[in-house]
């Protein structure tokens, strides 16, 4: 039988199985996994069906090989972390059984809460990386995106399928705007985004404390400055209204940053733009070469950034806080440039760093609270496993060196 | 997508899961489990964190009190960044807490959030204002009179900085005297019009400076900010600017002039520059709440305030300085803890009724 003619029929069944399956996964239902697991064996049959045993066995050898270097790196950060805290008197199997439990089980709303932002900043970072630029100021973006949705979130009356997206859109493209001068500046001047975005992140978030006070709120209530709570219809679906049993914080934010992700993902490999833009990080000369405008895509590209690390503000306004704190120092915009470099820019990639910086630190708080650990053994980890992966070269390069010094042993003996 | 990618998406998604069901089954069964003999209290710092040597570390020394006296289970974490408050409020109540703390004036939406969503335990909030008319009635907030520790400090500082400079070579006579500020939140205003009021109840002539730093987490803005006023002839800076605060009083330690602490006895930070501390007696008030809840009389609700008469406010000793201070200063400190006790002599709450425009 011709299996390539049932392909529509396993693929719909299997991309239902998974987006219902990480809905339930994402609302804290963990038997969501079944239906993911599921969804993966369906493939894996209709793969396997359809391409061969050799082809399959080969794919899952080089998958295997791709994962090596971040397993590595988290599993010797966690042993030079555990060996810290033998060192400083904590028992580290007890502490990394809290911060696994915490942070995958117990407090996994708190890791998805924590991951969604992330993803926002990490994709903006990640593509502007894609285009050889390095949009250090997606902090700045961020408050932009979150002053502006703040602002429309209060005013902006009308059914929620139709203001959300537009406010959404709005805060994005306002957001994307913040990086005109930087990007003006760079193409026209060849000024450095890093110094210029930069500068401009600092601007944004002392300019977003005089749109606060100027957003409602008083200095006799319970928190120095914050503005009134935007309206309720301006809201995002909590996860709670799908699946009762959700924790009462997670809304859907997750999904919309994962549905960026997959969206980011299109853009750089099946569209001329996105392939211009890689093209352009990898080679500027070489591009020019070919016909591609450079400094046009590197004036896209520093905006589209802008763009996504909006995203993370406004998910945030409307999705939990639901108003604007003075001085919130979240810092989303700084970790997005981790989460970004762990996945090597993949934007694939930083939906499992996000989640994997989310799950460290619900799962820090959890382990600080039961165990009493302090908060800097997990800060301790995050940085050695952001150093043992960004560094992967050195890999690579012990790798080369093993190799040929098998080579020659074999060589020596024949 | 190529077909390559789209199969490392798919492979990459079912490793996470794979990871998660690991770890969801083996947490699960190995869950840390509650020692279910013990009462657990719980408290969340603000993101000054512990060794802040002022008001976090005085909260938590009053749950160590209370747990060398009652045995109870006491945990505390640090919140890094403010959108921490909420998931460690809630979760110490999920771990079976019975009274969870919040730490700090800054905490009251996500205190309130808390207490809302785990109406079993009782919560406690240090510096926070609780609205009676709102508030859930498993919430109390714990506050206190700053402006008579103010009051009293501003005494001291102002018999020192001039009639009684010859006592000790770290003063001048320039007449002036100066305020680090964290973030100009309530109780910090509190502290700041009280030092004015009690600057110029003994010596009207002073120039009161306040720098507000705007943040409680940022030692060298506070250094920065008590520099510049000792560069203007300030000869004792009181900081009222948790962590941001140690700055200022190494600050002045450095430059050679004289420094005034908060919240909890400071003068380890700088023996020699620190004459003494505005106090309150949050260490003392933790231990009270936890004592009452113990006891079974815990009232939420509402608000707690401790002041002068139940000896919650007022400075620490002088330690070093003991010898230095002149019998008339101790003297006429003594008058003010008596007048504002008696009620002759009521600290002003607030910089529109010190009339303090600083």
């Amino acid at each position: 039988m011709q299996i390539t003619k049932l392909k529509p029929l396993f693929y719909t069944v299997i991309v239902l199985l998974a987006l219902v399956g990480s809905l339930m996964y994402f609302a804290s239902i963990f038997s969501g996994i079944l239906l993911i697991l599921a969804a993966a064996v369906l493939y894996f049959v209709y793969y396997g069906l359809s391409v061969g045993k050799g082809a399959s066995k080969a794919l899952a050898l080089s998958f295997l090989k791709s994962l090596l270097i971040p397993v590595i790196g988290v599993a010797s950060a966690l042993l030079i972390g555990g060996i810290i805290m033998a060192v400083t008197g904590y028992d580290p199997v007890t502490a990394y059984k809290a911060l696994f439990y915490g942070g995958l089980v117990k407090n996994w709303s708190v890791s998805v809460l924590n991951a969604a932002p992330l993803i926002f900043t990490g994709l903006s970072i990640a593509f502007a990386f894609k285009a050889g630029l390095f949009n250090i100021g997606a902090e700045g973006q961020y408050y932009v995106g979150a002053v502006v949705a703040t602002f429309l979130g209060l005013h902006f009356n009308m059914p929620a399928l139709l203001s959300i997206p537009i406010i959404f859109l709005v805060a994005g493209l306002l957001a994307a705007s913040y990086n005109f001068i930087p990007a003006l500046l760079k193409v026209k001047t060849g000024a450095h985004e890093v110094i210029t975005t930069m500068m401009f992140a600092q601007i944004a978030r002392y300019l977003s404390s005089i749109f606060i006070r100027g957003m409602g709120g008083s200095s006799d209530g319970p928190h120095p400055y914050v503005t009134d709570p935007i309206l309720k219809s301006n809201w995002l679906l909590k996860m709670k209204s799908i699946f009762p049993h959700a924790n009462y914080r997670v809304h859907i934010g997750i999904l919309i940053a994962i549905g960026m992700a997959l969206f980011v993902q299109y853009i750089l490999t099946r569209t001329k733009f996105g392939f211009e833009i890689r093209a352009v990080g990898q080679n500027k000369d070489a591009a020019r070469g070919q016909g591609i405008k450079v400094g046009r895509n590197i004036f896209i590209a520093l905006l589209f950034a802008g763009f996504l690390a909006g995203f993370s503000g406004v998910n945030q306004v409307l999705g939990l806080d639901h108003k604007l704190y003075e001085n919130l120092n979240a810092g989303y915009g700084w970790d997005g440039i981790s989460v970004a470099l762990l996945a090597s820019n993949n934007p694939i990639g930083v939906i499992f760093t996000s989640l994997l910086w989310g799950v460290l630190a619900a799962g820090g708080q959890y382990m600080s609270r039961t165990v009493q650990t302090p908060n800097s053994i997990v800060e301790i980890i995050k940085g050695i496993i952001l150093f043992l992966i960004v560094a992967k070269y050195i890999y690579i390069h012990i790798g080369h060196k093993f190799k040929n010094k098998k080579k020659e042993e074999r060589e020596a003996v024949k | 997508m190529s077909k390559m990618t789209k199969i490392t998406v798919i492979m990459l998604v079912i490793s996470m899961v794979f990871a998660g069901l690991i770890f969801a089954n083996g947490g699960s069964e190995t869950a840390p489990a509650a020692e279910k003999s013990k009462v657990i209290i719980g408290m969340a710092t603000d993101v000054g964190g512990l060794g802040d040597k002022s008001f976090n570390d005085g909260s938590y020394q009053g749950l160590l009190d209370a747990k060398a006296d009652f045995g109870i289970d006491a945990r505390v974490v640090e919140s890094k960044q403010q959108t921490d408050y909420v998931p460690n409020l809630s979760g110490l109540a999920e771990d079976g807490a019975q009274v969870v703390f919040a730490v700090g004036f800054l905490m009251g939406d996500a205190l309130i959030e808390a207490a809302e969503n785990h109406p079993d335990t009782s919560f406690a909030g240090i510096d926070i204002f609780v609205d009676p008319s709102k508030a859930p009635k498993n919430v109390e907030g714990l506050l206190f009179k700053e402006q008579e520790s103010g009051y009293v400090a501003g005494v001291v500082a102002g018999l020192l900085t001039k009639k009684y400079a010859s006592a000790s070579d770290r003063l001048n006579d320039d007449n002036v005297v100066g305020m680090v500020l964290g973030m100009d939140i309530p109780p910090v205003e509190r502290y700041q019009a009280g030092f004015y009021a009690g600057v110029k109840s003994v010596n009207p002539d002073c120039k009161v400076l306040s720098v507000v730093t705007g943040t409680f987490t940022d030692q060298a803005k506070g250094k920065e900010a008590a520099l510049a006023m000792i560069e203007q002839g300030a000869d004792i800076i009181f900081q009222i600017a948790g962590l941001t605060g140690l700055g200022a009083i190494n600050a002045a330690n450095e430059a050679g002039v004289a420094a005034i602490g908060v919240d909890v006895d400071q003068s380890g930070v700088a023996p020699d520059a620190v004459i003494t501390s505005a106090i309150k007696g949050i260490t003392r008030a933790v231990y009270l709440t936890i004592k009452a809840d113990l006891e079974g009389t815990f009232e939420g609700g509402g608000n707690k305030v401790f002041g002068i008469n139940e000896d919650t406010t007022g400075i620490s000793p002088f330690n070093k300085w003991d010898s230095i201070v002149p019998g008339d200063v101790k003297a006429a400190v003594q008058k003010a803890i008596d007048d504002l006790k008696s009620g002759k002599v009521v600290a002003p709450a607030s910089r529109k009724e010190a009339g303090y425009e600083g």
